[in-house]
């Protein structure tokens, strides 16, 4: 049975990521993970300079799902090669860096950084996170996500992975841009805007008012959004929104995703692409599946 | 820390829509220390909750609760022999310092914690108190535990909103006036778990007290409870500071 799948140079044992945000480095969870069922780990995102992120409380379950205002608390690109970068090689599996910026020059000057140094060989640009100050993000804009893949793109050979918001009037124009501007792949979807208000104190649930809704209540709108891109665009898509065992997973990879990624449930069980990716092995034995690759796409309509 | 599955060996109600839990696992009884908290994962919910271990006995860990919403809700209707699935133990514990007078300020819940560390403290008993606990509820039925504090050498203070048990008003009133009143043969050391204000209030009771050190447990709404997420920050003097692995014992001097 063959579960390996490539994206862009980056050859991927397993067709499971972990979401930015939701896994940390990956070397806080050394002591915990079995990391040999991920395909790749994808890294919080960072950013040219640290950042200490959004005022508390940042997170907040809801009815069906997780509220987030994290607000790319990370230690910088300085900060990260000098201190994550070595932990996380030594964990033995494939990792791909997560880049935000406030700019499209940051974006770039990041990039730059990360070019030259060896041991990364993938990137995911984060053009999606709904935290930043000005509420629109930059793949809300189809001019906007083509500049910033295309000025990438001239800088590195290295594997780039454009991460999408969901929350655009057609996604695939959107999509089509950065396959234009030369994206290995896309990942989708981020988080959707959303708050909650607790009755008792009138307050917001989030310190910022508002964050990013993840988890099973966006699963539906994801998969939408995967299905509606797979269809226009070659490159590889990472499709995950609201995953949370097997089954949710292969309607991903029949909707078109060629792996899938897993967040909010890493942070109740950061050991769970184990347990998805044994459901997905015997799903395919019961269908007799050979090739994950068989079952990208395959919905029947 | 682990992940681990155990079974409830026991729930019980020790007050109005308040529950004590225990199971057996010895690897959470050895390695855990006061001021640890275990990540339970409660059924129909979807994050993790954390609870702080309140008590261990030989290779029985307890945590005390508080139906406060859907999880603890769920949580108090568990039954002998539920399962639960327990990441744990997390967290930065108590600093004991043992040549000094432990106080340990409780409000409300925030008792809980405490237990755990009056039971580490009395084995450095010599003669007289272990320490002192300061105790402030709302209402007398929160009084709880008290019989096992003094069991381990606790003289207990307790201060009501409405008077109708001990001090009337804030605990951390009643601390200031017994520390002005009292002689205290060694340095104190101020152990608390409780509401904001009342930590913030210790703070400044902390601050004419330049000599004492004082701890507090922090509460936050929790994500994966492992450092990853950054999801359960407070402020603090340098920066925000995660309570799941920063804390939840923090120094208050370093946050008020
Ligand atoms: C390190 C740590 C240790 C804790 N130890 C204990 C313990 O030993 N015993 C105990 O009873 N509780 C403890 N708590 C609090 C406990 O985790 C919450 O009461 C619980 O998560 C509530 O879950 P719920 O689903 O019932 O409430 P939810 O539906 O999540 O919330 C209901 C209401 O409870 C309050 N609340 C809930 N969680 C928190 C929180 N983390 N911080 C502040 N306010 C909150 C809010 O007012 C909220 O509106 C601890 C919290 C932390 C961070
Ligand atoms: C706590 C938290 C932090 C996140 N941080 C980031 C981030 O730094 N960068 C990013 O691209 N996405 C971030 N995300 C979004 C996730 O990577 C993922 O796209 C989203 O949560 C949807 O997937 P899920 O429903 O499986 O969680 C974060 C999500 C959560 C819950």
């Amino acid at each position: 049975m063959n579960l390996g799948v490539k994206i862009g140079k980056l050859q991927l044992k397993y067709p499971i990521v972990t979401a930015s945000g939701t896994f940390g480095f990956g070397e806080e969870l050394s002591s915990l993970v079995d990391f040999s069922s991920l395909g790749a780990l994808v890294t919080k995102t960072i950013t040219l300079k640290s950042r200490r992120g959004n005022p508390p409380p940042r997170i907040r379950e809801v009815e069906c799902g997780v509220l987030n205002s994290i607000g790319l608390d990370n230690p910088g690109v300085e900060g990260f090669l000098k201190n994550k970068l070595p932990k996380i090689k030594k964990l033995g599996v494939p990792f791909i860096v997560s880049v935000g910026g406030y700019s499209p020059s940051e974006y770039v000057e990041v990039v730059k950084v990360l070019d030259r140094v060896k041991g990364i060989k993938a990137i995911e640009i984060n053009l999606s996170c709904p935290n930043l100050r000005q509420k629109k993000m930059f793949s809300q804009s189809a001019r906007l996500t083509f500049k910033i893949t295309d000025s990438l793109r001239r800088i590195t050979k290295k594997t780039l992975i454009v991460k999408l918001t969901g929350e655009v009037e057609d996604i695939r124009k959107i999509a089509k841009s950065a396959e234009y501007g030369g994206a290995d792949a896309l990942s989708l979807v981020n988080t959707f805007f959303a708050m909650g208000v607790d009755v008792d104190t009138k307050k917001p649930f989030l310190g910022r008012v508002y964050g990013g809704y993840s988890g099973k209540g966006i699963k539906p709108l994801s998969l939408y959004r995967v299905w509606e891109c797979a269809k226009v665009v070659k490159i590889p898509i990472i499709g995950g929104g609201g995953i949370d065992n097997y089954r949710d997973a292969i309607e991903f990879f029949l909707v078109g995703a060629k792996v899938i990624s897993l967040g909010t449930i890493n942070l109740v069980n950061p050991n769970a692409a184990k347990s998805i990716l044994n459901g997905i092995i015997k799903y395919m034995q019961k269908n007799k599946i050979k090739d994950i690759n068989e079952l990208v796409g395959g919905l029947v309509v | 820390m682990k992940l681990l599955r155990v079974n409830v060996k026991k729930i019980e109600k020790v007050a109005k829509d308040i529950y004590r839990l225990n199971f057996t696992f010895p690897y959470i009884a050895k390695r855990s220390l006061p001021g640890h908290f275990l990540h339970v994962r409660i059924i129909h919910t979807i994050l993790r909750r954390p609870f702080s271990i309140n008590k261990v006995e030989g290779n029985d860990v307890f945590i005390l609760f508080k139906v406060r919403g859907k999880g603890t809700h769920i949580l108090s209707g568990y039954k002998k022999g539920s399962s639960l699935d327990i990441l744990g133990p997390l967290g930065r514990p108590f600093t004991i310092e043992r040549n000094t007078f432990p106080i340990l300020v409780a409000g409300g819940m925030g008792i809980a914690p405490l237990l755990y560390l009056a039971q580490k403290l009395n084995r450095f008993r010599k003669k007289g108190y272990t320490g002192w606990l300061f105790f402030g509820v709302k209402k007398k039925n929160e009084l709880i535990l008290r019989s096992e504090f003094v069991k381990l050498g606790f003289r207990i203070f307790v201060a009501t909103q409405d008077g109708s048990v001990g001090f009337k008003g804030m605990v951390t009133e009643l601390l200031e006036r017994k520390l002005k009143s009292s002689q205290i043969q060694a340095l104190p050391r101020i152990y608390a778990c409780g509401p904001k204000d009342m930590i913030y209030n210790l703070g400044e009771i902390l601050k004419k007290y330049p000599s004492v050190e004082g701890e507090a447990s922090w509460e936050q709404f929790m994500g994966c409870g492992l450092g990853i997420c950054l999801g359960c920050v407070i402020a603090t003097k340098r920066g925000y500071k995660r309570v799941c692995t920063e804390g939840p014992v923090f120094n208050i001097k370093d946050v008020f």
